[in-house]
């Protein structure tokens, strides 16, 4: 380790990576990057004293020296197969070391109105892309993003347009650290299905991924929007989404995170317009000392929008889940119905799991509740089940999916959703055995 | 088949089941019938080896072998099932889904190669239909939202699935209207064979006319007080329990 404070080392790695990285020949964009790091430089990693960040720490990122993969580098294709998430019938984006691989990607065939592109590719709206969230050290990763993205989506849809096939990211994990950045914009009555996935590359060093993802979404747009997290369990992992909903979109997002070291899904959604909805599920699987976090920020800042959050954590061996639900409702915003829950099975004496709902609720007529249970499984189902003539070891895997096919069930149904209750159901055979 | 002996079991450390004698011999049906709290369910947990269930004294032999050290999936793969009066709901999980996993594990108990997922279907199909069950409460999760009534058919076809050697029904009758009562005894009848024994946990007479027992026990606070033949649940519905129980006392 250098004797260099953390955020000189990062800084030193900017340095290095600056020329190569995309847009370094637009003024504005370079501009925009440099000044992105000297935010992160000022700030430095989140830590706990921030309310945010009560619980969750990425201090063991201080503990080495960073910087952004040397190239390309490359992924079996069977692999990449094999981590897809959605069949041959899709658009694609592969990321490998924080890089499009164009070899394993699909992009042809968009309809009309539709415009989909690595980061990498956007020219002079790269500038907007990268655009800042202002100078806020409890988001101080998304600054670090802008200054280091080396790719990402960027989907943009016109008025009308439906998406005909869902478009899948696939980035592989690396032993560096990899920053990918996307933009969706859905305009008015557009339609679309993203899934992210966060995949495993099978190198078992510790890597560090950044993300970050701002959505727009139109007067009665619809997007679903599915993220998987699995990646290697010394890897570090850390997004930040900003969804904003326009009158009467509909925004389905459903998070499982069933990998990584330390993990953190962070999402803030804003309702744009009136009549809008937003269902936003997550499942967290964690074993071993994994710490996985999801931390959600829900503004109903227009009236008669509705809202649902359910989080289920499985956490097992010292595993660590966290899950922290802030839902304001601003004081016009009349008629808000916001619904929570957040439901944990602490299977080990040393799992932990820090629940924190946070409710701000400035208007009168509103529906709004929340509720979190812990507990471990239901001997009274243990017991139906083994009266049947089932194992102990499948009894408590056949409950353990079933408490998770809540949230499985939020996938569009057919080969995605297939694929992520298989993920579902490796991650519960490889406790058992 | 079964044979009880001197079985004395305590819950929470309270005595509940005070010195239990019962033999069942291949294809006979016995009945226990008791006032409530008199141990009745207890008795049917005991023998399925539920957790907080201790046995104290005397001993539980299964076709000849001791089965206090055997776990609850042991006993079942045995051949004991019990329909529960009281069936859980499990959320999440299909009826089928755990179906198969328990006609599986049975199976492979006895050395059988798995059912594959067609010949489960075709039977689950053909029993339900002798239980009149509708076919989606296959994919429906286990017992969840089913009515009372229909939760006990689904025991009694989880039953005619596993084909259990001693059938312990308790209080399978609870619940159900006279229609379902003669559906879900026919299903019972149907598995009745000389090589296969039920016990017949009830509490009123009424199911008895439809499940016709060989011996009837009469339970009350943890003792069998009067055993005898089917006239005795008639005896019971006329006088009601507090003379026979006195009676014996
Ligand atoms: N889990 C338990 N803890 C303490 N007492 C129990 C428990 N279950 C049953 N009992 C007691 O055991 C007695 C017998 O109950 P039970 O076997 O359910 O009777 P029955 O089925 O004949 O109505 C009752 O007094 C009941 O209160
Ligand atoms: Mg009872």
């Amino acid at each position: 380790m250098s004797a260099a404070p953390f955020v000189d080392t990062i800084a030193e790695a900017y340095r290095a990576a600056a020329p190569a990285l995309p847009g370094a020949e637009q003024r504005a964009v370079a501009a925009r990057r440099q000044a992105a790091m000297e935010a992160f430089r000022r700030h430095g990693l989140p830590n706990h004293k921030l309310e945010s960040w009560k619980f969750t720490s990425l201090s063991g990122l201080e503990k080495q020296a960073w910087s952004l993969p040397a190239n390309e580098g490359g992924i079996d294709a069977a692999r990449i197969e094999a981590a897809a998430l959605v069949s041959a019938d899709s658009y694609r984006l592969v990321f490998i070391n924080g890089r499009l691989n164009a070899a394993a990607s699909r992009l042809n065939g968009l309809p009309d109105g539709a415009t989909l592109l690595p980061l990498a590719q956007a020219g002079d709206a790269l500038a907007d892309v990268l655009a800042g969230e202002g100078d806020d050290k409890a988001a101080i990763l998304a600054e670090l993003n802008a200054a280091l993205a080396s790719d990402g989506l960027v989907l943009r849809l016109q008025d009308g347009v439906v998406l005909d096939k869902p478009v899948e990211i696939l980035a592989f994990g690396a032993p560096a650290l990899v920053n990918l950045r996307h933009l969706v914009l859905l305009g008015r009555g557009a339609q679309a299905t993203i899934v992210e996935g966060y995949r495993d590359s099978g190198i078992a060093a510790p890597g560090w991924t950044n993300i970050f993802c701002r959505i727009g979404l139109g007067e009665e747009a619809r997007l679903t929007h599915v993220r998987v997290q699995a990646e290697n369990p010394a890897a570090y992992h850390a997004a930040l989404g900003k969804v904003s909903i326009g009158a009467g979109a509909r925004y389905a997002h459903v998070s499982l995170q069933a990998g990584g070291n330390v993990a953190r899904h962070e999402l803030h959604a804003e309702f744009a317009g009136s009549g809008a909805e937003a269902d936003l599920q997550g499942l967290v699987l964690a074993r071993g000392t994994a710490h996985l976090d999801h931390t959600l920020y829900l503004h109903h800042a227009k009236p008669d929008c509705r809202s649902n959050q359910l989080f289920k954590h499985v956490v097992d061996d010292r595993g660590h889940a966290v899950f922290q639900g802030g839902i304001r409702v601003a004081p016009h915003a009349q008629k808000t119905d916001a619904q929570q829950l957040s439901r944990t099975l602490l299977l080990a004496d040393r799992a932990q799991i820090d629940t924190k709902p946070e409710l701000e609720i400035l208007a009168d007529d509103v529906k709004c509740s929340h509720g979190a249970s812990i507990g471990d499984l239901d001997p009274q189902q243990v017991f139906y089940m083994k009266a049947r003539g089932i194992g102990d070891d499948d009894a408590r895997r056949l409950l353990l999916s079933g408490f998770a096919y809540e949230v499985i069930a939020a996938v569009p149904e057919g080969n995605l959703r297939d694929k992520v209750e298989a993920l579902v159901e490796d991650w519960l055979k490889a406790g058992a055995a | 088949m079964l044979e009880i002996k001197n079985l004395h079991a305590t819950v929470d450390g309270k005595e509940i089941l005070r010195g239990i004698d019962l033999v069942i011999k291949p294809g006979e049906v016995h009945a226990v019938m008791g006032p409530n709290g008199s141990g009745k369910s207890t008795l049917s947990y005991v023998l399925t080896g539920r957790d907080g269930y201790e046995v104290t004294e005397g001993d539980i032999l299964f076709n000849g072998r001791s089965i206090l050290e055997l776990e609850p999936e042991e006993r079942a793969r045995e051949g004991i099932f019990l329909a529960f009066q009281y069936p859980v709901e499990i959320p999440g999980v299909a009826n089928a889904t755990f179906l198969r996993s328990a006609v599986n594990a049975v199976r492979k108990h006895k050395g059988l190669p798995d059912m594959d997922a067609m010949t489960f279907l075709k039977t689950a199909k053909a029993k339900m239909k002798q239980l009149q069950m509708d076919e989606k409460f296959l994919q429906r999760a286990v017992n969840m939202g089913f009515s009372g009534g229909e939760k006990k058919r689904n025991e009694v076809f989880q039953m005619a699935m596993l084909e259990p050697s001693l059938m312990i029904l308790d209080e399978t009758d609870s619940g159900l209207d006279i229609d379902a009562l003669r559906i879900v005894a026919e299903g019972v009848n149907a598995l009745r064979s000389p090589e296969r024994a039920a016990l017949v946990i009830t509490h009123y007479q009424r199911l008895l006319d439809y499940i016709v027992p060989d011996v009837v026990h009469v339970l009350a606070k943890g003792r069998i007080v009067k055993t005898g033949g089917k006239e005795l649940a008639l005896e019971l519905e006329a006088k009601g329990y507090a003379d026979i129980v006195a009676d014996a006392a």
